[in-house]
């Protein structure tokens, strides 16, 4: 990503440059026509340095002179404002459908987790703050993040995806949940016998889960009741 | 390599005049104090005195004795400049070779005391193809030229090799020199860190699903969240599981008590936790640390901290918070059972909906351990 010698004459769109730059697999391309709304930009102008200049060089309208050296803290401003908006267009609709279609393809990856299957991932934030916390991997099946397999995407901010962004796209399709009903649950074992502690908090898991499953075939039966 | 093989024979002869060594099931359960190179050398001299299948063995031996003599006077020509002594660490052996192969870094290299010992390798013979040859190859014996060549070409031995040294390495794991070894990989994160951001960058360990070759790549089990994953490298998911087998890890863990446990302390301190001041005082602090503990997203306590006086686990501890003792321990057996939670615009997700939370016990622990009843 330090290699950036993309002159604004050239030919290449600036989005189309970020996208295809290594790392940045994860963004999807924001509509110029949410670009060009400045109300989605709203707040953004007192978080990036030179955001003029740098909303200008998403929008491929950077024509000003400038040394290298403001050239390329405009860059990283542009960098870091697209980002910000992407969290916030991932929000929208069609924003969510573009993720969904990210997300089909498997462009996040799948989970680490052995009994998940290679279950797909959605990338998440920790905190909407830019600048505190790398992006982390969500998998719906397990619920659970993780940090992402690569060290390039280990950089990004997870601000740029926001914390609310798998779960909406959840809340919106909601047939992308995937089915928890037999779960597995790894047990440690020596020669074959289950290590006591391991078997015994997987037992105690188990109830838990049980507990669960009966609380929500009661909340199941009050819907029926009411709609009777 | 082979003039220090002879040596090694000499050292066996001598070896003989020594009781009768430690068996074989006291070593592999790692009850046995230090010294298991030895001990299993001189078993398996012993072995050859006492057992039926000695004549075999010892004509064996008498080859590749010889075989090791004539090396020696060629190397000595070839390569006078080695000295006899050092020599084994200058010239790279297959085993070490295999070992520093790309991928190949969940393995420890398996002393060749413990290959040399035939009761070590009983019922290996039949698993392997070509395993005499892939045996030769492991210890670096070079095929007998007198003997008419019915060897398949090289890559098929080489093939073979790898599985045989795979099998021997899952059983070379459960002993103490074993588990020893990969204590030191273990400290310096050969095997790299469970991938659960919750987890704060815990070691992990190599863990098979099936003890049979073939069925499955190697996982990586999180002592921490005591759940299995995938290795990241494309290399590493192309090792079979049953080079490491399915006892080791928690061997290991039974074996390294001070590593944190599943329940975020050490099992020693499980114990202690089960008394019941201890307990006490465990509830109150918890419940004072709690609150903190819930909103802590990032930068949490990674492991079980300071408290523990061993270095293993916890050595690369960096981001040790300033705080005092007690609270150190709290706070990180609390951080310990933080779940993911989901939230959307800073809501958590209702139970009730149909993306809520369904899987939150599966990371979830008592709060109190004596609940469970250990």
């Amino acid at each position: 990503m330090d290699d950036i010698s993309s002159e604004s004459d050239c030919t290449k769109y600036w989005i189309d440059w970020f996208l295809g730059a290594q790392g940045n697999e994860f963004f999807c391309e924001i509509d110029d026509e949410f670009l060009s709304d400045r109300f989605n930009m709203t707040g953004l102008n007192s978080e990036v340095q030179y955001y003029q200049y740098a909303m200008d060089l998403i929008m491929d309208s950077f024509e000003h002179d400038c040394d290298d050296q403001t050239r390329e803290q405009i860059e990283r401003s542009a960098r870091h404002l697209y980002g910000l908006i992407h969290a916030r267009y991932i929000l929208t609709q069609r924003g969510l459908q573009k993720m969904f279609d990210k997300y089909k393809n498997g462009d996040f990856g799948v989970c680490p987790r052995v009994l998940c299957n290679r279950h797909p991932v959605l990338p998440v934030g920790l905190s909407d703050i830019p600048h505190s916390a790398p992006v982390k991997m969500f998998c719906m099946k397990c619920e659970d993040a993780y940090n992402p397999p690569l060290a390039r995407f280990a950089t990004i901010d997870g601000a740029y995806f926001g914390t609310s962004f798998p779960f909406l796209l959840f809340q919106a399709y909601p047939h992308l949940i995937p089915n928890k009903n037999a779960p597995e649950r790894f047990v440690p074992a020596i020669f074959g016998f289950k290590i006591h502690e391991h078997a015994k908090l997987a037992r105690w898991q188990n109830t838990r889960r049980l507990e669960l499953m009966q609380r929500l075939q009661s909340y199941e039966d009050e819907e029926n009741g009411r709609k009777m | 390599m082979s003039n220090v093989g002879s040596e090694q024979w000499s050292k066996n002869e001598e070896d003989m005049e020594f009781p009768a060594g430690e068996v074989m099931s006291e070593s592999s359960t790692a009850a046995g104090n230090g010294g298991y190179g030895e001990n299993t050398m001189m078993e398996g001299v012993e072995k050859y005195d006492g057992k039926g299948d000695e004549r075999e063995d010892e004509e064996d031996e008498e080859e590749e004795q010889e075989r090791d003599q004539e090396d020696q006077e060629q190397e000595e020509e070839e390569e006078s400049y080695y000295e006899s002594g050092s020599s084994r660490s200058e010239i790279e052996t297959w085993i070490s070779s295999f070992c520093s192969i790309r991928g190949h870094e969940y393995f420890a290299e398996v002393t060749e005391d413990f290959i040399e010992d035939d009761f070590n390798l009983t019922g290996l013979s039949s698993l392997v193809p070509f395993y005499k040859e892939a045996l030769d190859m492991i210890l670096d014996y070079d095929p007998d030229p007198d003997e008419p060549s019915r060897l398949p070409n090289m890559p098929v031995i080489e093939n073979s090799a790898e599985q045989l040294y795979g099998l021997i390495h899952a059983r070379f794991l459960l002993t103490r020199a074993g588990l020893t070894l990969m204590a030191e990989k273990y400290d310096l994160q050969h095997f790299g860190t469970c991938p659960r951001y919750l987890c704060h960058q815990t070691p992990v360990l190599p863990i098979g699903l099936s003890d049979l070759a073939g069925n499955d790549t190697v996982k990586l089990y999180c002592p921490s969240c005591a759940d299995i994953y995938s290795p990241i490298g494309k290399e590493q998911n192309e090792v079979d599981g049953a080079y490491f087998g399915t006892s080791f890890a928690g061997l290991f863990l039974k074996t390294y008590t001070d590593i944190p446990g599943p329940f975020g302390v050490p099992s020693v301190k499980i114990l202690a936790a089960s008394a019941p001041e201890k307990a006490n005082d465990v509830a109150t602090n918890s419940s004072k640390t709690s609150g903190a503990a819930n909103t802590t997203g990032i930068g949490g306590q990674p492991k079980s901290g300071g408290e523990t006086e061993n270095t293993n686990g916890d050595g690369n501890d960096t981001t040790t918070t300033a705080s005092t003792a007690v609270t150190t321990t709290t706070e990180s057996e609390t951080d310990k059972w933080d779940i993911y939670d989901m939230h959307l615009f800073g809501f958590n997700i209702s139970e009730r909906a149909k993306s809520g939370p369904r899987m939150r016990w599966l990371r979830e622990r008592p709060r109190d351990v004596s609940e469970l009843g250990i």
